[in-house]
């Protein structure tokens, strides 16, 4: 499965904040959208799942338009994850998760089978089945934040969108989330997830996407993408280069209880 | 499962509330009525008094406050997961406003005493009215503006109410339009059961067809959009649900405010905050809620009879500061 953006421009109001952008993402393959804030990655997500209308341009899976899909269908084939962490309702944490499902599930009726086992398996991906049965209010926003990463991930659709997936996470979580997308990649979903942490995009990520003002500077393997021109030129920031003395600096790198 | 089980039970007990208020709402008034007297008026089409008085009086009244009951409740839950607001009501769209503002005028312009069936009618027209431009106002817009259209088309009913309490120079007309504002479903017959039933049905087949879409939709617009929900289509059946329903109770009761508020608030906590869930069981409880505030009328009131709505909103007021208060302490401000 191949999920091909061409030529895409989204507006709003006057401003235009997707100018002309063309991408592609492929099955199994892991791909970072990064680039400064407004650089218009949330919106081009947005257009992607059909939440914001592009004033031109195309969104095809397989060669076929977004739009000729039924929702279900497309549903069924794109998973996506706001930026935006919103629950109303102080539903149960399976019962939110489950919601993932619903493009499976039809009328009133017990969820099959096979959604419970989906909502299993992305209960546990996240490490939340210990909280599965609390309410979702009750949690921490980084609680809340891996709940709502299971109900994308419960979809089991063959590509998944997921925007700043590691924002409000402990260091512990943002490396247990970014071993999941990687996870799910090796299992054949293609995944496009909007990073900030610049090294962690440069550690997990297959490609990399680097977006400025509606547009794609740079795309292509980390170590290609992620150089001193782009930093200084897109992000306004000089790496570092050598340790800088009496600053402390901790760059957690793998969980405990890991050996590799 | 486990919380499923919960449901059915909740449904069952709620429903045998109904059942039990619906039997006493026949038997209750000023005449004594047995339930012998009811099997008897069902086996035979006998002209006795008692059995007169229960298919004529106490059976449409009954009937009228199960469907009123189960519209307001049913409606307010379905509003309320819709806009993800459980301070929403049905009124918030201004549907009852703009069928009172019918109802007012069918009596203000004298049509009703010439012909009684234009009050309902006119009523379920302004609410029809009031859905048209409620779409054409907020048909795509965000939740938001579609409450500033109802509070904007609310406020105007209101005023055109007053405007024709004003002018009215017959204070006869006057005092109807007040007494009829109040809410009641005393001295209604079955041709207003059979003139709202159509409309209250056709309703609740547009709420209840919006059901899974609202649970999606606690995870916010986009969410529900990317797993297949038809947004637009979604609001379409809840607004027009809801003014079809509420518009055609208020046509034959006046206004019966605080049930579409109150019921889906107490019972949300008991279906899990499953806001689909909340649908049936705010159904039940609604038509429970008006059955037994009915009776509460009768018992109480001697001489002059107080009126439903009034008993009602004296109920849901006191309520609704409470949930103020609780609001406030949840939020800590």
């Amino acid at each position: 499965m191949r999920l091909e953006v061409s030529n895409i421009t989204v507006q709003a109001h006057e401003y235009t904040i997707v100018n002309d952008l063309s991408m592609m993402l492929d099955q199994g393959e892991l791909v970072g959208l990064i680039g400064p804030n407004g650089a218009g990655k949330s919106t081009l997500l947005k257009t992607i799942v059909g939440a914001k209308k592009p004033s031109s341009g195309q969104v095809m899976i397989d060669g076929i338009p977004l739009e000729r899909l039924s929702a279900i269908e497309r549903a069924r084939k794109l998973s996506y994850l706001p930026q935006e962490r919103y629950v109303e309702w102080q539903l149960p944490v399976r019962a939110v998760v489950m919601l993932g499902r619903f493009p499976y599930r039809q009328g009133f009726g017990p969820p099959t089978p096979d959604c419970e086992v989906a909502v299993d398996h992305a209960l546990d991906a996240v490490d939340a089945t210990p909280f599965a049965l609390r309410s979702i209010t009750s949690l921490s926003g980084g609680e809340r934040a891996r709940v709502l990463l299971a109900r994308a991930l419960a979809v089991e659709a063959p590509l998944l969108l997921v925007d700043e997936p590691i924002a409000e996470l402990d260091p512990y979580h943002q490396i247990h989330v970014m071993e999941i997308l990687r996870n799910r990649a090796n299992e054949g979903t293609g995944v496009l997830a909007v990073l900030h942490d610049l090294t962690m995009a440069a550690r997990f990520m297959d490609r990399l996407i680097l977006m400025n003002c509606g547009g794609v500077v740079s795309t292509g393997k980390p170590t290609e993408v992620i150089n001193r021109a782009n930093l200084e030129n897109v992000y306004r920031v000089s790496p570092l280069n050598q340790p800088v003395s009496h600053k402390a600096l901790a760059s957690p790198w793998q969980k405990m209880g890991q050996n590799n | 499962m486990d919380d499923r089980k919960h449901y059915y039970f909740l449904i069952a007990i709620l429903a045998f509330l109904v059942a039990i208020f619906f039997t006493f709402s026949v038997l209750v008034g000023t005449t004594g009525t047995s339930l012998s007297d009811i099997l008897t008026t069902f086996g035979q089409n006998d002209s006795e008094i008692s059995s007169l008085i229960i298919r004529e009086i106490r059976l449409p009244r009954a009937i009228l406050g199960l469907l009123i009951g189960a519209t307001l409740g049913l409606a307010g839950a379905t509003l309320q997961g819709y806009l993800r607001n459980p301070l929403a009501e049905p009124g918030v769209i201004g549907v009852s406003t703009a069928a009172a503002l019918g109802a007012v005028l069918a009596i203000y312009t004298g049509l009703s005493l010439v012909v009684p069936l234009a009050l309902p009618l006119m009523a379920i027209g302004g609410s029809l009215i009031a859905v048209l431009l409620l779409q054409t106002l907020a048909g795509s817009g965000s939740v938001l503006t579609l409450i500033l259209a109802g509070v904007a088309i609310s406020s105007l009913c209101g005023a055109l109410t007053s405007l024709a309490l004003n002018l009215s120079d017959n204070p006869f007309a006057s005092l109807e339009i007040v007494f009829w504002l109040l809410g009641s479903i005393t001295d209604r017959s079955m041709v207003h059961v059979w003139l709202a039933t159509p409309f209250i049905l056709t309703g609740w087949l547009l709420l209840i067809a919006s059901a899974r879409a609202l649970d999606v939709l606690s995870l916010g617009e986009e969410v529900a959009l990317s797993l297949g929900v038809n947004v637009k289509q979604t609001r379409l059946l809840v607004v027009s649900g809801t003014a079809i329903s509420v518009g055609a109770c208020t046509a034959v009761s006046g206004v019966i405010g605080f049930i579409g508020l109150v019921v889906p608030h107490l019972l949300r906590p008991l279906v899990g905050h499953h806001p689909s869930r909340l649908l049936l069981a705010s159904a039940l409880a609604g038509a429970s809620l008006l059955l037994f505030a009915d009776i509460l009328v009768r018992i109480v009131s001697s001489s002059t009879e107080l009126k439903l709505g009034v008993v009602t909103a004296l109920i849901g007021g006191p309520f609704f500061l409470f949930l103020i208060l609780r609001l406030k302490v949840y939020y800590g401000t």
